[in-house]
This record gives C-alpha cells, structure tokens and sequence, in this order.
C-alpha cells in the first residue's frame, strides 16, 4: 500500500490526501469511495481510518469581483 | 533499437535443431516489438485495455476548470475540477449580463493540466472572462 499523510474531507464528503505515488512522488489526490479507479477506492478507505480533518470552506478572494 | 528477425515455422518443427540463433531471436523478438522496429508485429487495438475510454479513469482526458491558476504540467487534486463546456461564439452587444456554462461534479485522482488554466482574465470595461482547459488523470 502507499504511503498517504494529511487526509482532509471535502465539501462533499470525499477526501484530499497527499499520496506517495511510485511513478511520481507525493502529490494531492482526491480519494472517492466510488471511484472508477480500485487504488481510488483503496485510498479513500485507508485515508477514512486514519481520521480525516473536516472540511473548511476556503476563505473569500478579496480580489474576487 | 533492437532489429526483429521472424522465427519461420520449421525452426520450431520437432526434431528441428536447437541453435543459438532461434534463442537469440525469442529473446530479442520482443525487445524489438515494445520497441517498435521495423518490420515487428504492433500491439493491436483488440489487444490493449479499455482503461482510456472511461470517463474518468487514469489516462483520461477532460475539459474542466480549477480553482486556482494552474502551469502547463502542474498538477492538482481532483476535488479542485469541474468538468465544463468551451464557447463556442460570443454575441457581441446583444445582452450586458454575463454567462456561465454548466460545470459536472468534481473529479476524483490527480489531474496534469495539459494546457495553461487562468481562472479568470479581464474583459471589456471592468467584466472579466472564466477560464477552462484541458486535463489528463495521472493517477
């Protein structure tokens, strides 16, 4: 299994998590207990036991118009 | 590269002699077709997965937007994705009130953006343009 690290829920109740690719290092990746993907599937049911942070909406963009 | 050198039916024959030569052969023969030489047998599209079609899937491709300005190349989590449409028009002085395409649910994996996204640009006098490009999953 590959290493995953900081797991954060989304909006919609699936998880953002870095994960330790072998091909690409660590990077952000979305796991999604739906996936089409089975290591997608994989990730999100290990990143779910480790106790995700909840969701925080970002903040305003002051330069939004 | 490595050259490929056809095994003829009567090498492999029973009682055909055993040579280096035809060993040679089944060890570089495949060598050869993953490296695509001349005159090797190329993988047929029968043969390969259909992972690529999937929606979706690792390999894919989608035309979507992101949250943040994104490089050719970077890559970002797919929570970040929104499927969506390209303009294909602009009427020019018709109405003063923008416009948004409808944008799909947000994508799984990691995505590579395979274009440069800009979430916005200015536009006209104090309007401002949405971007959307497209992207690859890479896992």
């Amino acid at each position: 299994m590959m290493q995953i690290r900081n797991p954060v829920f989304t909006a919609d109740g699936r998880i953002d998590v870095e994960v330790d690719f072998p091909s690409w290092g660590w990077l952000l990746f979305t796991a999604d207990p739906n996936d089409v993907a089975p290591h997608g599937r994989e990730i999100f049911a290990a990143a779910l036991a480790m106790g995700p942070a909840p969701y925080t909406a970002p903040a305003e963009d002051a330069g939004a118009a | 590269m490595t050259d490929y050198s056809a095994i003829i039916e009567t090498e492999t024959d029973p009682g055909a002699p055993s040579k280096s030569t035809l060993w040679k052969r089944f060890w570089k023969n495949p060598l050869a077709m993953f490296e695509g030489a001349i005159g090797a047998p190329r993988l047929q599209f029968a043969a390969m997965d259909t992972w690529f079609s999937t929606a979706g899937a690792v390999g894919s491709y989608v035309f979507a937007y992101g949250a943040a300005d994104t490089a050719f190349g970077a890559t970002v989590a797919g929570s970040t994705l929104l499927p969506t449409s390209a303009a294909r028009s602009i009427p020019v002085g018709t109405s003063t009130s923008g416009a948004t395409f409808n944008a799909g649910a947000a994508l799984s994996g990691t995505w590579r953006c395979m274009g440069t996204f800009d979430l916005t640009a200015a536009f006209g006098s104090g309007g401002s343009m949405a971007g959307a490009t497209l992207w690859m999953r890479i896992a």
